[in-house]
């Protein structure tokens, strides 16, 4: 199953590398950090129920000529904490065990980015946007001495929807992304919000 | 174009330290344990095998058995008081009740549907905590110590086992064994004695609660 991402992943990179480079005159770099907070939901939601105000990125969009699309990557780090008393059935044997639990969840999307924007490039507008790629997800549970984690690539995707309100050589933006994440390993498929306030500069 | 590059160069420090500023909030695993009492566990295993619903009589030993107590050459072995076996046996007791059994006398020739014993172990256990680096040591963002300190701290650890048997059951060993069906187990680490019988009976009290298939009223199912 990871092996199929992979592939998929590579091959979606190849593919909008290749069309960025085809509409790439005039084209230019947008860099930039954003910082915000993140709400799970399901499954994720299930195992660290946290509104998490740990969420960064660092972004990269290549913008056209008409300043109305652009490609980019993205990678974050979100993490979900949870510290509850619980009980949860052992792995591999029947039973059960309460206890303080510290639940957390550490998010890594890699993910590549196609974006429009409407309205005019120099006033605030809103933009849509699709992210798709690679999440390296680490669940980890530590109850009383001892602590049990799993890591996988998941493959999944996050829409979304923003403004940007360019200020000079910056542009600032508040975006919204709801990401979907298909099952990897032992760790069923998850789902988080995240809203971020980010600043891009070229 | 100078002030151009001064600018944008600005924007990029500016960034970098905001940036660093925002890793400093935070750490992969956020959070630290603030009472001994956060480490205590109720853990229990049950044989899928064992028809509990079927169980009607138990009896119960009338005292806690200490483990590693005289075992030659173990130094790291606690003694454990008995002033409390009583509150604890009385516990069990009063836990098989609420579930529907009825306490008997152990007869050979006509044993009870469960064997029921209450164990418990003491020890010492040692760790090594390194502290070579730390954040915000002094006015350093970011510190490590030279040479790097470790510190061996040593902590006690008491578990108490609350087992069930089922004599009906004995396998096909010379001479056979009768295996366990239940096992509920509460750790922790120790503190003083009154506090730590206190999480003793809560556990105890916990391993039944969280093992609903030990019910024999049919209330429960």
């Amino acid at each position: 199953m990871m092996k199929r991402h992979a592939v998929g992943t590579a091959l979606l990179v190849a593919g909008l590398l290749s069309v960025s480079g085809r509409v790439a005159s005039a084209q230019e770099w947008l860099w930039g950090l954003a910082y915000g907070f993140a709400a799970p939901q399901g499954n994720t939601k299930d195992f660290a129920n946290d509104f998490s105000w740990r969420n960064f990125t660092v972004e990269a969009r290549r913008i056209n000529e008409n300043r109305n699309m652009s490609l980019g990557l993205n990678a974050s780090w979100n993490v979900f904490f949870e510290k509850s008393t619980r009980t949860s059935v052992l792995p591999n044997v029947p039973g059960s065990v309460t206890g303080t639990q510290y639940r957390y969840i550490n998010s890594w999307p890699i993910l590549l980015s196609a974006h429009h924007y409407f309205g005019h490039p120099y006033k605030p507008r809103p933009y849509i946007g699709i992210n798709l790629g690679g999440y390296i997800i680490e669940e980890r549970v530590e109850i009383g001495l001892v602590a049990a984690h799993e890591t996988n690539l998941h493959f999944g995707g996050a829409p979304e929807i923003g403004i940007t309100y360019p200020r000079g050589h910056q542009i600032w933006w508040l975006g919204a992304r709801y990401h979907a994440i298909m099952k990897a390993g032992n760790v069923p498929d998850q789902n988080y919000l995240t809203v971020s306030l980010g600043v891009t500069a070229h | 174009m100078g002030s151009c590059a001064m600018r944008r160069a600005s924007i990029w420090a500016a960034s970098i330290c905001v940036g660093f500023a925002a890793l400093t909030l935070v750490s992969c695993y956020p959070g630290t344990i603030e009472s001994t009492e956060e480490l205590g566990t109720v853990t229990t295993l049950f044989d899928p095998n064992e028809d509990f619903t079927q169980n009607n009589t138990y009896s119960l030993a009338d005292t806690v058995m200490h483990i590693c107590e005289g075992l030659p050459g173990d130094n790291d072995c606690i003694a454990i008081t008995r002033i409390y076996d009583e509150e604890i046996l009385d516990k069990v007791e009063a836990e098989m009740t609420a579930l529907g059994y009825t306490r008997v006398d152990f007869d050979v020739n006509n044993p009870p549907d469960m064997v029921v014993s209450v164990s418990a172990v003491a020890r010492k256990g040692y760790a090594i905590i390194g502290s070579y680096c730390d954040w915000w040591y002094w006015y350093y963002p970011y510190y490590c110590y030279y040479p790097p300190m470790w510190t061996a701290v040593e902590y006690e650890t008491g578990t108490v086992f609350v087992t069930m048997e089922d004599p009906d059951r004995p396998d096909s060993a010379n001479p056979p064994r009768i295996p366990i069906v239940w096992t509920g187990v509460v750790n922790g680490v120790l503190s003083s004695p009154s506090v730590t019988v206190q999480r003793v009976l809560d556990g105890i009290g916990q391993a039944f609660a969280q093992s609903p298939y030990l019910d024999v009223t049919g209330e429960a199912q």
